[in-house]
Protein backbone atom coordinates (compact mmCIF):
# COMPACT_ATOMS: atom_id res chain seq x y z
CA UNK A 1 0.00 0.00 0.00
CA UNK A 2 2.97 2.56 1.11
CA UNK A 3 4.68 1.41 -1.98
CA UNK A 4 1.53 1.91 -4.04
CA UNK A 5 1.06 5.86 -2.56
CA UNK A 6 4.45 6.56 -3.25
CA UNK A 7 4.31 5.65 -7.25
CA UNK A 8 0.76 7.60 -7.46
CA UNK A 9 2.43 10.68 -5.62
CA UNK A 10 5.51 10.66 -7.25
CA UNK A 11 3.39 10.08 -10.90
CA UNK A 12 1.28 13.36 -9.57
CA UNK A 13 4.62 15.36 -8.70
CA UNK A 14 6.12 14.80 -12.48
CA UNK A 15 2.72 15.75 -14.16
CA UNK A 16 2.70 19.19 -11.85
CA UNK A 17 2.96 22.03 -14.20
CA UNK A 18 6.37 23.40 -15.23
CA UNK A 19 7.82 26.03 -13.09
CA UNK A 20 10.32 26.74 -15.35
CA UNK A 21 12.95 24.66 -15.73
CA UNK A 22 13.40 21.81 -18.48
CA UNK A 23 11.48 19.13 -17.68
CA UNK A 24 11.08 15.66 -19.93
CA UNK A 25 6.55 15.35 -19.99
CA UNK A 26 4.79 12.59 -20.82
CA UNK A 27 2.64 14.27 -23.55
CA UNK A 28 5.33 17.31 -25.06
CA UNK A 29 3.58 20.57 -26.36
CA UNK A 30 3.12 21.01 -30.04
CA UNK A 31 1.37 23.41 -32.47
CA UNK A 32 0.95 24.11 -36.12
CA UNK A 33 -0.04 27.30 -38.23
CA UNK A 34 -1.24 27.96 -41.47
CA UNK A 35 -2.14 30.63 -43.05
CA UNK A 36 -4.55 30.47 -46.29
CA UNK A 37 -5.14 33.49 -48.54
CA UNK A 38 -4.43 35.84 -45.61
CA UNK A 39 -6.08 33.85 -43.02
CA UNK A 40 -4.33 32.62 -40.27
CA UNK A 41 -5.16 29.27 -38.46
CA UNK A 42 -2.82 27.86 -35.04
CA UNK A 43 -3.77 24.48 -33.25
CA UNK A 44 -2.03 24.43 -29.74
CA UNK A 45 -1.64 21.04 -28.09
CA UNK A 46 0.03 19.10 -26.27
CA UNK A 47 0.95 15.22 -28.13
CA UNK A 48 0.10 12.21 -26.51
CA UNK A 49 2.48 9.40 -27.09
CA UNK A 50 1.80 5.48 -27.72
CA UNK A 51 4.62 3.62 -25.83
CA UNK A 52 3.02 0.38 -26.99
CA UNK A 53 -0.27 0.80 -26.32
CA UNK A 54 -2.71 0.10 -29.31
CA UNK A 55 -6.15 0.15 -30.55
CA UNK A 56 -6.74 3.44 -28.35
CA UNK A 57 -9.99 4.56 -30.29
CA UNK A 58 -12.27 3.18 -28.80
CA UNK A 59 -10.65 1.87 -25.87
CA UNK A 60 -10.23 2.81 -21.99
CA UNK A 61 -8.14 5.42 -23.44
CA UNK A 62 -10.31 7.36 -25.85
CA UNK A 63 -13.99 5.70 -25.19
CA UNK A 64 -16.56 5.81 -27.93
CA UNK A 65 -19.21 8.25 -27.30
CA UNK A 66 -17.14 10.33 -24.78
CA UNK A 67 -15.68 14.06 -25.04
CA UNK A 68 -12.27 13.57 -25.56
CA UNK A 69 -10.02 16.14 -26.16
CA UNK A 70 -7.26 15.28 -29.30
CA UNK A 71 -4.32 15.84 -27.07
CA UNK A 72 -3.71 15.40 -23.49
CA UNK A 73 -3.30 17.99 -20.73
CA UNK A 74 -4.92 21.40 -21.33
CA UNK A 75 -7.32 20.84 -24.00
CA UNK A 76 -6.40 21.42 -27.47
CA UNK A 77 -7.20 24.83 -28.91
CA UNK A 78 -7.68 26.08 -32.48
CA UNK A 79 -7.18 29.84 -33.07
CA UNK A 80 -8.45 31.39 -36.07
CA UNK A 81 -8.13 34.95 -37.02
CA UNK A 82 -11.41 35.69 -39.55
CA UNK A 83 -14.03 33.77 -39.96
CA UNK A 84 -14.17 30.29 -41.77
CA UNK A 85 -15.87 27.35 -42.56
CA UNK A 86 -14.70 24.37 -40.76
CA UNK A 87 -15.96 20.56 -41.69
CA UNK A 88 -18.96 22.86 -42.96
CA UNK A 89 -20.00 24.54 -40.05
CA UNK A 90 -19.70 28.29 -39.85
CA UNK A 91 -16.88 29.05 -37.40
CA UNK A 92 -16.13 32.91 -36.71
CA UNK A 93 -12.60 34.01 -35.47
CA UNK A 94 -11.54 33.45 -31.99
CA UNK A 95 -10.19 30.82 -30.11
CA UNK A 96 -11.84 27.76 -29.38
CA UNK A 97 -10.78 24.40 -27.48
CA UNK A 98 -11.16 21.32 -29.56
CA UNK A 99 -13.19 17.92 -28.13
CA UNK A 100 -14.33 14.78 -29.91
CA UNK A 101 -16.31 12.24 -30.00
CA UNK A 102 -15.12 8.94 -31.78
CA UNK A 103 -16.85 6.14 -32.50
CA UNK A 104 -16.71 3.26 -35.57
CA UNK A 105 -18.04 4.96 -38.06
CA UNK A 106 -18.11 8.81 -37.40
CA UNK A 107 -16.76 11.17 -35.19
CA UNK A 108 -18.29 14.25 -33.89
CA UNK A 109 -16.05 17.65 -33.74
CA UNK A 110 -17.15 19.78 -30.86
CA UNK A 111 -15.30 23.56 -30.64
CA UNK A 112 -15.99 25.16 -27.55
CA UNK A 113 -15.77 28.99 -26.85
CA UNK A 114 -14.37 28.60 -23.99
CA UNK A 115 -10.07 28.61 -24.68
CA UNK A 116 -8.76 27.67 -21.53
CA UNK A 117 -9.62 24.35 -20.28
CA UNK A 118 -8.38 21.21 -18.93
CA UNK A 119 -8.85 17.73 -20.52
CA UNK A 120 -10.92 17.44 -17.02
CA UNK A 121 -13.52 17.56 -16.84
CA UNK A 122 -15.05 17.12 -20.12
CA UNK A 123 -17.32 20.52 -20.81
CA UNK A 124 -20.96 20.03 -21.43
CA UNK A 125 -22.90 20.51 -24.29
CA UNK A 126 -23.80 23.78 -25.03
CA UNK A 127 -25.40 25.61 -27.94
CA UNK A 128 -22.51 28.32 -27.93
CA UNK A 129 -20.70 24.88 -29.11
CA UNK A 130 -19.90 24.45 -32.38
CA UNK A 131 -20.47 21.04 -33.73
CA UNK A 132 -20.11 18.90 -37.23
CA UNK A 133 -18.80 15.22 -37.77
CA UNK A 134 -16.04 13.59 -39.77
CA UNK A 135 -15.01 10.69 -40.96
CA UNK A 136 -12.33 8.72 -39.99
CA UNK A 137 -9.45 6.94 -42.25
CA UNK A 138 -8.54 3.91 -39.81
CA UNK A 139 -6.22 2.46 -42.53
CA UNK A 140 -3.26 4.96 -41.68
CA UNK A 141 0.37 3.81 -41.26
CA UNK A 142 1.19 4.25 -37.28
CA UNK A 143 1.58 7.18 -35.97
CA UNK A 144 3.57 7.35 -32.66
CA UNK A 145 2.91 10.67 -31.31
CA UNK A 146 -0.86 12.20 -31.51
CA UNK A 147 -0.38 14.91 -34.77
CA UNK A 148 -2.05 17.76 -36.13
CA UNK A 149 -1.11 19.43 -39.73
CA UNK A 150 -2.40 20.75 -43.01
CA UNK A 151 -1.55 17.96 -45.27
CA UNK A 152 -3.17 20.17 -48.12
CA UNK A 153 -3.50 23.98 -48.73
CA UNK A 154 -5.49 25.38 -51.58
CA UNK A 155 -5.49 28.86 -52.67
CA UNK A 156 -9.37 28.95 -50.74
CA UNK A 157 -8.63 26.75 -47.86
CA UNK A 158 -6.90 23.22 -46.69
CA UNK A 159 -7.61 20.57 -44.76
CA UNK A 160 -6.85 19.70 -41.19
CA UNK A 161 -5.75 16.97 -40.27
CA UNK A 162 -5.48 14.90 -36.68
CA UNK A 163 -3.54 11.60 -36.68
CA UNK A 164 -2.85 9.12 -33.95
CA UNK A 165 -1.66 5.55 -34.35
CA UNK A 166 -3.68 4.02 -37.46
CA UNK A 167 -6.56 6.57 -37.57
CA UNK A 168 -7.02 9.90 -38.71
CA UNK A 169 -9.83 12.31 -39.26
CA UNK A 170 -9.92 15.06 -42.20
CA UNK A 171 -11.82 18.34 -41.65
CA UNK A 172 -11.74 20.66 -44.64
CA UNK A 173 -11.64 24.62 -44.36
CA UNK A 174 -12.92 27.27 -46.36
CA UNK A 175 -11.76 30.98 -45.61
CA UNK A 176 -13.28 33.53 -47.16
CA UNK A 177 -10.94 34.70 -50.50
CA UNK A 178 -8.98 38.12 -50.15
CA UNK A 179 -10.66 39.34 -53.67
CA UNK A 180 -12.94 38.34 -56.20
CA UNK A 181 -11.22 36.65 -58.96
CA UNK A 182 -14.53 36.04 -61.33
CA UNK A 183 -16.59 38.36 -63.62
CA UNK A 184 -19.59 38.33 -65.09
CA UNK A 185 -19.64 37.55 -68.88
CA UNK A 186 -21.85 41.30 -69.56
CA UNK A 187 -18.27 42.83 -67.32
CA UNK A 188 -15.89 40.52 -69.24
CA UNK A 189 -17.54 40.94 -72.96
CA UNK A 190 -15.33 44.23 -74.14
CA UNK A 191 -12.38 42.32 -73.47
CA UNK A 192 -13.13 39.25 -75.50
CA UNK A 193 -10.87 38.44 -78.85
CA UNK A 194 -7.97 38.08 -80.40
CA UNK A 195 -4.55 40.10 -79.52
CA UNK A 196 -1.04 40.44 -80.58
CA UNK A 197 0.93 40.51 -77.54
CA UNK A 198 4.52 42.19 -77.92
CA UNK A 199 7.13 40.99 -75.08
CA UNK A 200 9.89 43.60 -75.12
CA UNK A 201 13.30 43.21 -74.66
CA UNK A 202 14.60 42.54 -70.35
CA UNK A 203 18.36 43.41 -70.72
CA UNK A 204 18.29 41.99 -67.11
CA UNK A 205 17.11 38.62 -68.14
CA UNK A 206 18.97 39.08 -71.39
CA UNK A 207 15.82 37.98 -72.85
CA UNK A 208 14.79 39.50 -76.52
CA UNK A 209 11.87 40.60 -77.75
CA UNK A 210 9.16 38.34 -78.93
CA UNK A 211 5.74 37.95 -79.73
CA UNK A 212 2.98 35.89 -79.39
CA UNK A 213 -1.37 35.65 -79.51
CA UNK A 214 -3.44 35.91 -76.72
CA UNK A 215 -7.12 35.13 -77.05
CA UNK A 216 -9.57 36.10 -74.15
CA UNK A 217 -12.66 34.87 -73.66
CA UNK A 218 -15.23 33.55 -70.59
CA UNK A 219 -13.29 30.30 -68.66
CA UNK A 220 -15.22 28.88 -65.71
CA UNK A 221 -16.58 32.49 -64.72
CA UNK A 222 -13.21 34.20 -65.42
CA UNK A 223 -11.49 36.34 -67.78
CA UNK A 224 -8.81 33.56 -69.36
CA UNK A 225 -8.03 31.83 -72.33
CA UNK A 226 -5.08 30.63 -74.48
CA UNK A 227 -1.94 31.91 -74.78
CA UNK A 228 -0.05 31.20 -78.69
CA UNK A 229 3.03 30.09 -77.20
CA UNK A 230 2.44 26.41 -78.09
CA UNK A 231 2.05 25.65 -74.24
CA UNK A 232 4.98 27.42 -73.14
CA UNK A 233 3.70 29.27 -70.66
CA UNK A 234 4.11 27.85 -67.06
CA UNK A 235 2.01 27.45 -65.61
CA UNK A 236 -1.03 26.15 -67.92
CA UNK A 237 -3.58 28.88 -67.92
CA UNK A 238 -4.13 31.99 -67.09
CA UNK A 239 -7.37 34.47 -65.81
CA UNK A 240 -7.76 37.97 -65.11
CA UNK A 241 -9.20 38.96 -62.49
CA UNK A 242 -10.75 42.60 -61.71
CA UNK A 243 -8.38 44.71 -59.64
CA UNK A 244 -10.28 48.49 -61.31
CA UNK A 245 -12.11 50.24 -64.18
CA UNK A 246 -10.10 48.80 -66.76
CA UNK A 247 -7.42 47.03 -65.42
CA UNK A 248 -7.20 43.26 -64.52
CA UNK A 249 -4.42 41.37 -62.16
CA UNK A 250 -2.93 37.88 -63.60
CA UNK A 251 -4.59 34.95 -61.88
CA UNK A 252 -1.92 31.74 -62.45
CA UNK A 253 -3.48 28.38 -62.82
CA UNK A 254 -2.29 24.80 -62.35
CA UNK A 255 -4.55 21.81 -63.69
CA UNK A 256 -7.63 24.27 -62.82
CA UNK A 257 -6.29 25.64 -59.21
CA UNK A 258 -5.64 29.03 -58.57
CA UNK A 259 -1.48 28.74 -57.87
CA UNK A 260 -0.67 32.42 -57.72
CA UNK A 261 -2.37 35.91 -57.76
CA UNK A 262 -0.04 38.30 -59.06
CA UNK A 263 -1.12 41.08 -56.46
CA UNK A 264 1.62 43.15 -58.13
CA UNK A 265 1.22 42.51 -61.85
CA UNK A 266 -1.57 44.69 -63.44
CA UNK A 267 -2.99 44.28 -66.98
CA UNK A 268 -4.32 48.11 -68.29
CA UNK A 269 -6.52 48.30 -70.92
CA UNK A 270 -7.48 51.13 -73.10
CA UNK A 271 -11.07 51.14 -74.88
CA UNK A 272 -11.92 52.13 -78.02
CA UNK A 273 -15.26 54.28 -79.00
CA UNK A 274 -17.09 51.21 -79.35
CA UNK A 275 -16.21 50.30 -75.84
CA UNK A 276 -14.23 47.13 -76.72
CA UNK A 277 -10.68 46.72 -75.51
CA UNK A 278 -8.28 48.33 -77.95
CA UNK A 279 -5.09 47.62 -76.63
CA UNK A 280 -3.36 46.73 -73.42
CA UNK A 281 -0.32 47.19 -71.59
CA UNK A 282 0.80 44.58 -68.83
CA UNK A 283 2.58 46.68 -65.71
CA UNK A 284 4.62 44.90 -62.59
CA UNK A 285 6.15 46.11 -59.56
CA UNK A 286 6.95 49.09 -57.80
CA UNK A 287 8.93 50.68 -60.51
CA UNK A 288 5.78 49.86 -62.91
CA UNK A 289 7.68 48.12 -65.55
CA UNK A 290 6.46 47.44 -68.75
CA UNK A 291 6.14 43.27 -69.31
CA UNK A 292 4.36 42.99 -72.22
CA UNK A 293 2.01 45.31 -74.29
CA UNK A 294 -1.06 44.19 -77.07
CA UNK A 295 -3.00 44.96 -79.68
CA UNK A 296 -6.79 43.62 -80.73
CA UNK A 297 -6.10 42.11 -84.05
CA UNK A 298 -9.35 40.69 -83.89
CA UNK B 1 20.21 34.25 -72.83
CA UNK B 2 16.47 33.75 -71.45
CA UNK B 3 14.03 31.24 -73.46
CA UNK B 4 10.60 32.14 -73.50
CA UNK B 5 9.85 29.18 -70.95
CA UNK B 6 11.82 30.69 -68.80
CA UNK B 7 10.33 34.01 -69.08
CA UNK B 8 6.58 32.63 -68.38
CA UNK B 9 8.14 30.93 -65.47
CA UNK B 10 9.92 34.51 -64.09
CA UNK B 11 6.47 36.25 -64.63
CA UNK B 12 4.97 33.46 -62.53
CA UNK B 13 8.10 33.70 -60.05
CA UNK B 14 6.99 37.50 -60.06
CA UNK B 15 3.83 37.27 -58.91
CA UNK B 16 4.71 35.44 -55.33
CA UNK B 17 5.32 38.96 -54.22
CA UNK B 18 2.60 39.43 -51.40
CA UNK B 19 0.33 42.57 -52.16
CA UNK B 20 -3.32 43.54 -51.19
CA UNK B 21 -6.38 45.42 -51.84
CA UNK B 22 -7.80 48.24 -50.14
CA UNK B 23 -10.91 50.00 -51.26
CA UNK B 24 -10.51 53.07 -53.44
CA UNK B 25 -10.80 56.65 -52.73
CA UNK B 26 -12.43 59.18 -55.29
CA UNK B 27 -10.49 61.57 -57.82
CA UNK B 28 -11.03 64.59 -57.20
CA UNK B 29 -11.41 66.95 -60.60
CA UNK B 30 -8.61 69.59 -60.44
CA UNK B 31 -8.51 73.00 -59.78
CA UNK B 32 -8.66 75.23 -63.60
CA UNK B 33 -5.14 76.90 -63.07
CA UNK B 34 -4.04 75.37 -59.96
CA UNK B 35 -0.26 75.55 -59.60
CA UNK B 36 2.46 74.26 -57.61
CA UNK B 37 2.87 77.49 -55.41
CA UNK B 38 2.15 75.31 -52.03
CA UNK B 39 3.97 72.57 -52.85
CA UNK B 40 6.93 72.26 -50.03
CA UNK B 41 10.48 73.77 -51.15
CA UNK B 42 14.03 71.76 -51.45
CA UNK B 43 14.93 74.26 -48.32
CA UNK B 44 11.75 73.30 -46.12
CA UNK B 45 12.34 69.59 -46.53
CA UNK B 46 16.18 70.06 -45.53
CA UNK B 47 17.05 66.90 -43.61
CA UNK B 48 15.22 64.75 -45.61
CA UNK B 49 16.18 61.83 -48.03
CA UNK B 50 17.35 63.24 -51.87
CA UNK B 51 14.67 60.35 -53.00
CA UNK B 52 11.91 61.94 -51.61
CA UNK B 53 12.67 65.14 -52.24
CA UNK B 54 12.79 64.25 -55.49
CA UNK B 55 9.79 63.15 -55.21
CA UNK B 56 8.53 67.06 -54.13
CA UNK B 57 10.41 67.98 -57.38
CA UNK B 58 7.94 65.65 -59.63
CA UNK B 59 5.24 66.84 -58.49
CA UNK B 60 5.69 69.93 -58.64
CA UNK B 61 6.15 69.38 -62.28
CA UNK B 62 2.82 68.34 -62.84
CA UNK B 63 0.55 70.31 -60.06
CA UNK B 64 -2.55 69.92 -62.56
CA UNK B 65 -2.54 66.32 -62.45
CA UNK B 66 -1.71 65.75 -59.17
CA UNK B 67 -4.55 67.84 -58.09
CA UNK B 68 -6.53 65.47 -59.94
CA UNK B 69 -5.76 62.45 -58.08
CA UNK B 70 -7.37 60.81 -54.32
CA UNK B 71 -4.60 59.81 -52.37
CA UNK B 72 -5.34 56.46 -50.92
CA UNK B 73 -3.17 57.11 -47.81
CA UNK B 74 -5.33 58.96 -44.24
CA UNK B 75 -4.59 62.40 -45.68
CA UNK B 76 -8.48 61.99 -47.07
CA UNK B 77 -9.27 62.55 -43.21
CA UNK B 78 -7.69 66.00 -42.78
CA UNK B 79 -9.27 69.36 -43.08
CA UNK B 80 -6.55 70.81 -45.13
CA UNK B 81 -6.85 67.25 -47.90
CA UNK B 82 -8.33 68.01 -51.25
CA UNK B 83 -5.86 65.91 -53.73
CA UNK B 84 -2.58 64.63 -54.40
CA UNK B 85 -1.56 67.63 -54.33
CA UNK B 86 -2.38 68.64 -51.29
CA UNK B 87 -0.72 65.67 -49.61
CA UNK B 88 2.69 68.08 -51.13
CA UNK B 89 1.73 71.16 -49.55
CA UNK B 90 2.84 71.73 -45.54
CA UNK B 91 -0.10 70.75 -44.38
CA UNK B 92 -0.06 67.04 -45.76
CA UNK B 93 1.22 64.10 -45.10
CA UNK B 94 3.90 63.38 -48.35
CA UNK B 95 6.83 63.87 -46.23
CA UNK B 96 6.78 60.64 -44.45
CA UNK B 97 4.02 58.86 -46.40
CA UNK B 98 4.45 56.05 -48.44
CA UNK B 99 1.65 56.12 -50.51
CA UNK B 100 1.48 59.84 -50.80
CA UNK B 101 5.26 58.75 -52.87
CA UNK B 102 3.83 56.09 -53.77
CA UNK B 103 1.21 57.58 -55.62
CA UNK B 104 3.44 60.09 -56.87
CA UNK B 105 5.75 58.08 -58.38
CA UNK B 106 2.96 56.58 -60.09
CA UNK B 107 1.57 59.52 -61.56
CA UNK B 108 4.93 61.36 -62.52
CA UNK B 109 6.02 58.18 -64.50
CA UNK B 110 2.53 57.53 -65.98
CA UNK B 111 2.31 61.36 -66.90
CA UNK B 112 5.58 61.73 -68.46
CA UNK B 113 4.59 58.81 -70.97
CA UNK B 114 1.70 60.93 -71.92
CA UNK B 115 -1.12 59.05 -70.56
CA UNK B 116 -4.39 60.51 -70.10
CA UNK B 117 -5.70 61.62 -66.44
CA UNK B 118 -8.14 58.53 -66.70
CA UNK B 119 -5.40 55.90 -67.15
CA UNK B 120 -3.63 57.53 -64.46
CA UNK B 121 -6.38 57.31 -62.31
CA UNK B 122 -7.49 53.58 -63.65
CA UNK B 123 -3.63 52.69 -62.52
CA UNK B 124 -3.93 54.38 -59.45
CA UNK B 125 -6.97 52.83 -58.27
CA UNK B 126 -5.61 49.18 -58.89
CA UNK B 127 -2.51 49.54 -56.80
CA UNK B 128 -4.01 51.64 -53.88
CA UNK B 129 -7.46 51.32 -54.10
Amino acid sequence: MKSHCLAATLVLFLLAPDTGSAQIVASEKGSVTQTIDGTTITVRYSRPTLRGRTNVFGSSTVPDSVLWTPGADNATTIEIDKDIRLGGADVPAGTYTVWMVVGPEEWEVILDPRDDLFHLPHPARSDSQIVFTAVPDTTRRQMESLQFSFPAVRSNGADLEMWWERTSVSMPIEVTPSRVLTISEEDARPYFGRYQVTVPAQEEMQMEAFEFEMTLEMVDGHLGGEFGLGGMWVPEMTYFAPAASQVFTPVFTMNGEVAVVGEGMFMEFTLNEAGEAASFELRWGEEDSLMASGVRIE
Amino acid sequence: MLSRREFGASLAALLLIPGGRRRGIEHPDPRPGIDASGVMTAEQLKGLPDSVIQIFDQIREIPEIADGIGCNCGCAAMPTYRSLLTCYHETGMARGCEICQGEARLVYRRAKEGQSLEQIRRAIDARFG
